[in-house]
């Protein structure tokens, strides 16, 4: 193990031409850790994460991860360290099939007469198959095109190809958000065999009851600052949401 | 009329249609594609006058169109201009340099066997359509079996999604540009032979009928949809008709008012068709 956390994030702040969306923002993940994620719309969540997994810049900040400061620039450079991000807005292909669209990027090819990469299309497929079956995922056609999935089918698809990347670090941004009572679960159970894997997970959800039930520790952003960080077992959904809203409101106001 | 002159007539279009359908499955447009046939024939027909060899002068045309399909594909994927756009000064630079470097007049050469390309047949079938022909299969291996032709789609579908994956968009894009401005070079070089001289007019007008030739196929407009091979077959029915209409006695402006009718109506075709389910990929 290098370094005493797997990553360490140091004053990020980010501006998107007036609107500040992070502002000194620190963030502490241990080896082998879930930690949640949580805050209001606009709260800065999606920013935070998009930095670390390099789909965006920040302004000021550092990022260390194992111990060593990194400079993440680009997608390409958070995959190589071994992060992997499923993002709020899935970033799937539409036109493309449900295998094509778990190993974008990293197709598995075969040289043809010492120069063209072709495809191996059913390489693919057998192992698409292989490991949406290993997660207990139905779908009915590997060859189907994502965009005529229902929009949970699609949530799953992007989760599916996230951890099939698995590596170090994931980062789940809201994954139970379109999906009923029993994917979800699906979902969490899955978050909790990838820590015995150990694999560090971050999770980013609106749903208290998900991030107590998978969560070791919770850390809270309001308008883009750091509004808390607590170990789960020590806290209850009544202080989260005060520290989500600023304590504007108790828990049980807002949860009737 | 005959099968052999049709293909004949449409090797030019089809592979100007093949390239332009790439362009517009990545969500772009390369409006430069006809005056860089005009540039390459001049290029290509004023080095045949030269010492350099047939090769040589071949290998320049290509080059230069390969060239200015780097120069759009970068401006379009670096400094994100529209391609509408970058394509347009393309094609106005191209243009004038055509015209600039032929002082406006024909080039003739020296009759060698870059004359002979356009009148040998292979088999009874031209040896221009069996060149294109080669192209057409190596394109479909590279849109279904290749991750560049996955990537290709991508791009015009989502191109952030791609890019989050790690895939390295604009070197891709810059790629489909210059796959594009090969294939002009190509058609180009083809009616520089059949003409047997170096016009510097020569392409105008291909890019519209390339543009309507991947309309008509079925490429999308917003990208990611679409197979270039039904861009290939319209385009040699473009050709099919325009020569029709020439046959009849219909001069060249009504020839173009006739594609200008058949893209209409083909779009509407389309409309039909896709309730029918075409492959898209
Ligand atoms: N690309 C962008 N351009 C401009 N402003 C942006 C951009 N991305 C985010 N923002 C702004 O940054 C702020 C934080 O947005 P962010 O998406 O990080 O919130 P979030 O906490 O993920 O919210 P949600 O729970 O709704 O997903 C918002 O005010 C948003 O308007
Ligand atoms: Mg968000």
């Amino acid at each position: 193990m290098k370094g005493n956390f797997l990553l360490e994030l140091k004053g990020i702040s980010k501006k998107f031409g007036g609107v500040t969306a992070l502002q000194n923002v620190d963030l502490k993940l241990n080896y082998n850790e879930i930690l949640a994620v949580v805050g209001d719309n606009g709260a800065g969540k999606s920013t935070l994460m998009k930095i670390i997994s390099g789909a965006i810049l920040q302004d000021s900040g550092k990022i260390i991860f194992e111990g060593k400061e990194v400079s993440i620039k680009k997608p390409q450079d958070s995959l190589s360290l071994g992060i992997q991000m499923c993002y709020q807005d899935l970033a799937l292909i539409d036109c493309l099939n449900i295998s094509n669209n778990l190993f974008l990027g990293r197709e598995i090819s075969e040289k043809i007469l010492g120069v063209a990469d072709i495809l191996n299309i059913k390489k693919m497929r057998d192992l698409s198959i292989q490991h949406l079956k290993n997660l207990g995922i139905v779908v009915g056609n590997i060859y189907e095109k994502v965009r005529n999935l229902s929009g949970g089918q699609r949530q799953i698809i992007a989760i599916s190809r996230t951890v099939y990347w698995s590596n170090k670090l994931i980062i789940l941004d809201e994954p139970t958000a379109a999906l009923g009572v029993k994917e979800s679960k699906k979902v969490l159970d899955l978050i909790k065999t990838l820590k015995e894997k150990d694999i560090s997970i971050i999770i980013i959800s609106h749903n208290l009851q998900h991030v107590f039930s998978v969560a070791e520790r919770v850390m809270v952003l309001r308008m883009g600052q750091n509004a808390g960080d607590r170990v789960i077992k020590e806290i209850d959904g009544d202080e989260v949401v005060k520290m989500i809203t600023g304590a504007e409101f108790s828990g049980q106001e807002l949860l009737g | 009329m005959n099968l052999k002159n049709i293909l004949l007539h449409s090797s030019a279009l089809a592979i100007l249609a093949l390239g332009m359908s790439l362009v517009m499955l990545t969500n772009g447009i390369d409006l430069s594609v006809g005056s860089l046939v005009s540039l390459v024939s001049i290029v290509t027909a004023g080095l045949l006058g030269s010492k350099f060899g047939v090769l040589f002068a071949i290998f320049s045309g290509i080059l230069t169109a390969s060239f200015f399909g780097i120069f759009s594909g970068i401006i379009i994927s670096r400094i994100k201009l529209p391609p509408f756009i970058v394509t347009l000064g393309t094609m106005v630079i191209t243009a004038s340099l055509a015209l600039v470097l032929c002082g406006g007049e024909t080039l003739y050469w020296e009759k060698n066997w870059f004359n002979t390309i356009a009148l040998k047949y292979f088999f009874g079938v031209p040896i221009l359509f069996c060149i294109v022909s080669i192209f057409f299969i190596l394109i479909m291996l590279l849109i279904h079996y290749t991750s560049f032709g996955s990537y290709i789609y991508g791009i015009g579908s989502n191109e952030e999604a791609l890019r989050l994956c790690g895939v390295k968009v604009k070197l891709y894009k810059t790629l489909v540009y210059l796959l594009s401005g090969c294939f002009a070079s190509v058609a180009g070089i083809m009616l520089t032979s059949r003409i047997a001289s170096g016009n510097p007019i020569i392409g105008m007008g291909y890019e519209f009928e390339a543009i309507a030739a991947a309309a008509i196929g079925g490429i999308s407009f917003i990208g990611g949809k679409g197979n270039p091979a039904f861009a290939f077959l319209s385009a040699v029915t473009i050709t099919m008709l325009t020569n029709g209409l020439g046959l009849m006695g219909f001069t060249t402006p009504w020839q173009y008012c006739g594609i200008g009718a058949i893209l209409v109506f083909g779009m509407f075709l389309n409309r039909i068709l896709a309730k029918v389910s075409l492959p898209e990929r």
